[in-house]
């Protein structure tokens, strides 16, 4: 993952699918349990490319979150960019870690994106449910190995290692 | 390699503010964007625009939904599955004219049916599709595929062949955001079939419970009573049934009863729902009075 760059083209595709992943109708038992998708792949963009991609991107896509959940306008658009922030300025550090590593030194950056959510919601008057607001915070970097390796395959499938 | 390191951080020459400032300018804009939001209001026409760009992405996000009932095109009963389709549509029609009977039936037990004929439950009803709903279980709301380009509008009711629904949020062109009476932050003024008692029925993020929060002690309730939309607030129209009460408590010591009632329309099942255009008040209740007292008011005639 260190090596590649992967292609533009894939940015916007992965954001799409990632965007499709968080809405898709799941059963209601585990629905809970579904990682932030477009969360986690915004900030592993931001980890990549943290020059092309920083706190601009993560904060318009965020914003984008609010229109379509509507929920206050600026809310997602905080979570995301305090996120990005953290992963840009630990990036150098982050990026010679193995997968796995990653994933558990941002387990905070993901209780923090769950964490400014709610606190927004508790001002904001709109109250939440405990399970849904804490379980993506633990199943979110679960899915952070999963994705690099994916994001590896698909941008370098022809690199000999 | 040596052609990518020019994504990373720390340049040799950094240009621009630091980072730590850049998120100190983005948080100070998000703060102040959401307080203009929640607070002011005044961003929902710019929240308007960005639904309308985001419009695509609502086609993306139905994609696997899609696929998936792929099925239904490769059967040969295509034909049959348009008329089961046109059939059910026509019956939701006809169900709604019916159930506006039955309040005009609760109305009827009361003397106050006198009084309120005048009321014509006239309205103009057109069938909407449910495109999405909401993940989040404590925001019940449900994405239309009627926008401005079909008259509707902000704050429209939404009915089902059992009852009322919800009320519109917010309209793209083509497109709708409606919230339902379930959701926690919604109250709807109903009154109770039986006795013409008014009150507001709360949502409590459950879609099978509304709650009754501001009935005192000796009110007149009993399980089983018919709540019916008051049209009290002006949002929604008279006469629609709402729910049934199906739990009466009076908890000791407290003012007011514990009155919980499981709504009448079947907010989880089925994919349309009505979208309701109230037709502007008759002047009935003018008309009777300028015919009861003819010598009043020559002028008016």
């Amino acid at each position: 993952m260190k090596q590649g760059k992967p292609p533009a083209w894939l940015i916007p595709i992965s954001l799409l699918i990632a965007f499709v992943l968080d809405n898709v109708e799941i059963p209601e038992g585990i629905a809970a349990f579904r990682p932030e998708f477009l969360m986690l792949t915004v900030l592993l963009w931001t980890l990549l490319m943290p020059r092309s991609l920083g706190l601009i991107t993560a904060w318009v896509v965020g914003l984008f979150m609010d229109v379509y959940y509507g929920t206050p306008m600026g809310q997602h658009a905080l979570a995301y960019v305090l996120c990005a922030f953290f992963v840009i300025q630990f990036n150098e550090w982050l990026r010679n870690l193995q997968p796995v590593q990653q994933a558990i030194l941002l387990l905070p950056v993901f209780i923090l994106y769950e964490f400014t959510l709610f606190w927004i919601d508790g001002v904001s008057g709109q109250s939440t449910d405990w399970l849904w607001r804490w379980a993506p915070a633990l199943t979110t970097p679960l899915m952070w190995p999963l994705a690099t390796t994916l994001l590896d395959r698909v941008s370098s499938p022809s690199r000999e290692e | 390699m040596g052609e990518f390191e020019s994504d990373n951080l720390n340049p040799l020459f950094p240009r621009g503010p630091s980072p730590g400032v850049k998120l100190g300018l983005f948080i100070f804009v998000s703060l102040g964007i959401m307080f203009a939001d929640h607070r002011l209001g005044m961003l929902d026409n710019t929240r308007n625009i960005l639904a309308t760009a985001m419009e695509p992405l609502n086609v993306v996000a139905q994609i696997p939904e899609q696929i998936a009932s792929l099925g239904d095109y490769f059967t040969s009963r295509d034909a049959l599955l348009e008329d089961n389709q046109a059939l059910r549509r026509e019956r939701l029609m006809l169900e709604a004219e019916l159930q506006k009977l039955a309040a005009l039936q609760a109305e009827n037990h009361r003397i106050r049916a006198l009084l309120e004929s005048a009321e014509v439950l006239d309205e103009k009803v057109v069938i909407a599709e449910i495109s999405a709903t909401s993940n989040d279980p404590y925001r019940h709301q449900i994405r239309l595929n009627k926008g401005s380009l079909d008259g509707v509008f902000v704050g429209q009711s939404l009915i089902d062949a059992h009852g009322i629904v919800g009320q519109v949020l917010d309209v793209t062109p083509v497109n709708a955001n409606a919230v339902l009476i379930t959701d926690v932050n919604h109250g709807i003024p109903v009154e109770i079939g039986r006795t013409g008692l008014q009150t507001v029925a709360h949502g409590e993020g459950d879609l099978n419970l509304l709650q009754l929060p501001y009935l005192p002690g000796n009110s007149d309730v009993q399980v089983g009573d018919l709540l019916i939309s008051s049209g009290l607030g002006g949002r929604y129209p008279p006469g629609y049934p709402v729910g049934t009460i199906t739990k009466v408590e009076h908890p000791p010591g407290a003012h007011f009863l514990n009155v919980i009632a499981s709504p009448a329309a079947r907010l989880q099942h089925g994919r349309e729902v009505l979208l309701v255009w109230q037709r502007p008040k008759e002047p009935r209740i003018t008309d009777v009075a300028a015919a009861q007292e003819p010598s009043a008011k020559p002028s008016s005639q």
